[in-house]
């Protein structure tokens, strides 16, 4: 597991490397500094939320599609775990435990609010100048897509970006979500399934 | 779920990538990297000063007391099923029965039951000696 988790970051930290699980030197150093964050020392909390805040942040924006909610979340997050650091075991790596608190208070929130985080999917463009027709056609196609996606489930919306965008295994993705590789990978093929279609439809008209 | 799905779809991979909101500024990520810490540190000098309440405690040491007590639990039951099921005092009662009955059926004298009970080297005498007229 540990191997896949390194390849996927090497695989993908060229274009969105803050959602790596983790790397193998992480542990040590972690204990070291929640050891010290369970004593109330507020340098070791600074540096643990120096460290995971990047991989945090592009979770619940992934999550919540909205950056100040995503602030709010990944606050709420830090300082939930901090209140129940005594029940972390130390033992363990911080990143899937610290990932769970955001993804399910991430699935709450967004599941309270689907029309804003479905507003906030659509002014993104990262493209070169376009020609005007090819505005259009992008803009289209784009829009369609958009609406596509927003209207996926919310799992399955986040497993499909998890795994496309974000590099993530099959595994890795049941972990964080808390759920059996089999229901991801049937989320996963459902949900291309209805992007593709979105996209084929433009590419045959 | 076909065979391909478990391969990257570049295609729909860059559609997803275009919608994606952009991602905050290192100066909006420090910013809120100390809103954090400053909303943590009333609960860590909370920490630092030990005034973890009650139940912190019991959280953090139930890992460790539930197993313990689990196991006290078991050693003391263990003790009592034990002690209950001890044969010591029932042989023992049973020897005194016999002698009784002897004494009541005439097989043996009286003073052999007041030496047996007393438990006096003459007790070992009278056992002897009803062993021997048992014989």
């Amino acid at each position: 597991m540990r191997d896949t988790y390194t390849a996927t970051a090497r695989r993908h930290d060229s274009h969105r490397g803050a959602l790596v699980l983790r790397t193998s030197g992480e542990s040590d150093l972690d204990r070291e500094l929640l050891t010290r964050v369970r004593g109330g020392d507020r340098d070791a909390f600074g540096e643990i939320v120096e460290r995971y805040l990047p991989r945090g942040m592009a979770l619940a924006m992934r999550l919540l599609r909205h950056r100040e909610d995503a602030e709010d979340l990944v606050q709420d997050a830090f300082l939930s775990a901090l209140q129940h650091i005594d029940l972390f075991d130390l033992s363990r790596p911080f990143w899937p435990w610290l990932s769970r608190i955001i993804v399910n208070r991430g699935l709450d929130i967004s599941a309270s609010r689907s029309t804003r985080a479905a507003d906030a999917l659509a002014e993104n463009v990262g493209d070169s100048a376009p020609t005007p027709a090819e505005s259009v056609e992008r803009g289209e196609i784009r829009e369609d897509f958009r609406r596509t996606l927003a209207l996926l489930p919310e799992r399955r919306r986040l497993v499909v970006q998890l795994f496309e965008v974000d590099g993530f295994s099959v595994a890795e993705i049941a972990k964080l979500l808390d759920s059996s590789p089999a229901t991801v990978r049937w989320h996963l093929h459902m949900g291309r399934r209805q992007l593709r279609n979105a996209l084929a439809a433009h590419r045959r008209g | 779920m076909r065979r391909n799905d478990l391969f990257s779809d570049r295609e729909l991979a860059r559609a997803l990538r275009r919608l994606d909101p952009p991602s905050p500024t290192s100066a909006q990520m420090a910013a809120l990297a100390r809103r954090i810490v400053k909303r943590a540190t009333p609960m860590l000098e909370a920490r630092r000063r030990g005034h973890s309440s009650w139940w912190e405690y019991a959280a953090a040491w139930a890992g460790t007391l539930l197993p313990l007590g689990a196991a006290a639990a078991l050693v003391a039951s263990v003790s009592l099923l034990w002690s209950a099921t001890s044969q010591a005092p029932a042989r023992a009662h049973a020897v005194e029965r016999t002698a009784l009955l002897r004494v009541i059926t005439n097989q043996a004298p009286s003073r052999d039951l007041v030496d047996f009970l007393l438990d006096t080297p003459a007790a070992e005498q009278a056992r002897a000696r009803s062993r021997g007229r048992s014989r």
